[in-house]
């Protein structure tokens, strides 16, 4: 598992950097794609639960020294989304598009499910997304656009981001 | 033997689960407290530094690119204009080019000096890689002076603007929270009217901000393209900076107070350069 977690955290850290150093400042995106969050998703898919909110959290704790987020809020929903991604380790088989644009809209889902909730908990200092603004669903489809190609990058590295003996 | 395995496991993650959960949960309850305030600034010093590398390493592939382009594109040209003597057309591009830069950059080292209060001009390195936030990295941090809570102004074309506050301080870069955050909040002012109210932003770059609070009375002297300036109240920010302009005026009978939609004046997806401003310098000469 450590294996696994170290690289899917320099894989992370990458990704986050590429998105506040280079993708935060194209003007012409609305929204920037939360490819943090798809690589977590892929990696918890492809192992299982532990791994994935293991390297959720370290991954959502790097990430939030970089935004201006309260310290704990990507931790908390990455965790999370890596938890849930590795329940369905081995469940279907993944294909090159559909299933990972599904497991990207489903995993944006889920992490507007959890910033609201802990919106409720944790107060004004917590924003969440709101279902009538564009970010959500120009967020949702972005997500879903970069995920098959996320999913190919890493499946490209299997001895990296793949224990030996889970379930692929 | 597998039965008994598989139970253990499920307890194994969920409970790493509850761990991770509990931690962030920790952090998140404590983040305006001294101590994750002090982890968090270490953080932000060691991730901003790879940001800044990170800025640094595409900057110089960028500009490597862009030379290895313009270097091709200066030896065709060469062959070209060698051939038919044309040469001063590139020059004069250039040369235009350089006055133009020359222009900008003059205007903001006048600008930097006309200022009456200190200020420390920084470049813009990165934003929020967060959606929902709207947090700006600049290349400036605690080594150059700036604390955190100080203004942070800009100059564009020929307005001044207000862009943001500091929230956060690494050892060479900074965090500055931008007017359009739905967390910042600014005492404000019609410059005009004199009417002050709250003008708080909506979380895009390229939205408007919106000013609550404003009497109701004032209605009648208010105006769609009024200037709204900084109040300067309790020393946040100093006083009579632009913020905006008036372009829609909103009130509700059932409402106290009006609420103004602001335009910035600060177009924030051109803005590549900022001043933060030091006014514990002018305040300790006050006292």
């Amino acid at each position: 598992m450590g294996r696994v977690v170290f690289w899917t955290t320099v894989t992370v850290l990458f990704f986050s950097l590429f998105e506040a150093a280079i993708l935060s400042n194209l003007a012409f995106l609305p929204v920037m794609p939360d490819l943090v969050m798809l690589a977590i998703v892929y990696v918890s898919f492809m192992n299982s639960s532990t791994t994935g909110s293991t390297a959720g959290f370290i991954s959502g704790l790097l990430l939030d020294f970089l935004s201006a987020s309260p310290v704990g809020l990507n931790a908390f929903t990455k965790s999370v989304t890596g938890y849930v991604a590795g329940k369905f380790a081995g469940a279907f088989n993944l294909d090159r598009i559909l299933f990972p644009s599904l497991m990207g809209l489903a995993a944006t889902v889920l992490k507007a499910l959890v910033t609201w909730i802990l919106s409720i908990f944790f107060g004004p200092a917590i924003l969440s997304y709101r279902l009538a603004g564009s970010a959500l669903w120009l967020e949702i489809l972005a997500n879903i656009v970069c995920a098959p190609a996320i999913f190919a990058l890493l499946g490209l590295f299997p001895s990296l981001f793949v224990r030996r003996g889970s379930p692929e | 033997m597998q039965k008994r395995r598989m139970p253990i496991q499920f307890r194994k993650d969920a409970f790493l689960l509850t761990i991770y959960l509990l931690v962030s949960g920790i952090f998140l309850a404590f983040s305006g407290g001294g101590f994750v305030v002090n982890f968090r600034d270490i953080g932000f010093s060691f991730m901003s530094g790879a940001q800044r590398g990170i800025y640094s390493v595409s900057s110089f592939f960028s500009g490597t690119v862009s030379a290895v382009s313009e270097l091709s594109d200066l030896r065709r040209k060469y062959q070209e204009l060698s051939k038919r003597l044309e040469d001063y057309e590139l020059l004069q591009r250039s040369n235009a080019d350089i006055k133009t830069e020359n222009e900008r950059l003059k205007d903001l080292l006048g600008f930097s000096e006309s200022l009456s209060i200190k200020n420390i001009p920084a470049g813009i390195i990165g934003r929020d890689p967060n959606n929902l936030y709207s947090g700006i990295t600049i290349n400036r941090g605690a080594k150059h002076g700036i604390k955190k809570n100080m203004p942070v102004i800009s100059f564009q074309g020929s307005n001044t603007g207000l862009v943001g506050k500091i929230v956060q301080v690494g050892r060479t870069t900074s965090l500055v929270m931008p007017v359009y955050d739905y967390q910042c909040f600014v005492s404000a002012r019609l410059e005009t009217s004199r009417y002050d109210g709250l003008v708080n932003g909506q979380g895009s770059a390229d939205g408007l901000l919106v000013m609550k609070y404003v009497k109701k009375r004032a209605r009648d002297e208010i105006m769609v393209g009024d200037k709204i300036i900084t109040s300067g109240e309790n020393y946040n920010y100093p006083g009579s900076i632009p913020i905006g302009f008036v372009s829609k005026i909103r009130g509700l009978d059932y409402e106290t107070s009006l609420e103004l939609d602001v335009e910035p004046v600060i177009d924030f997806s051109r803005l590549e350069n900022v001043f933060v401003l030091d006014m514990s310098a002018g305040q300790a000469e006050e006292n």
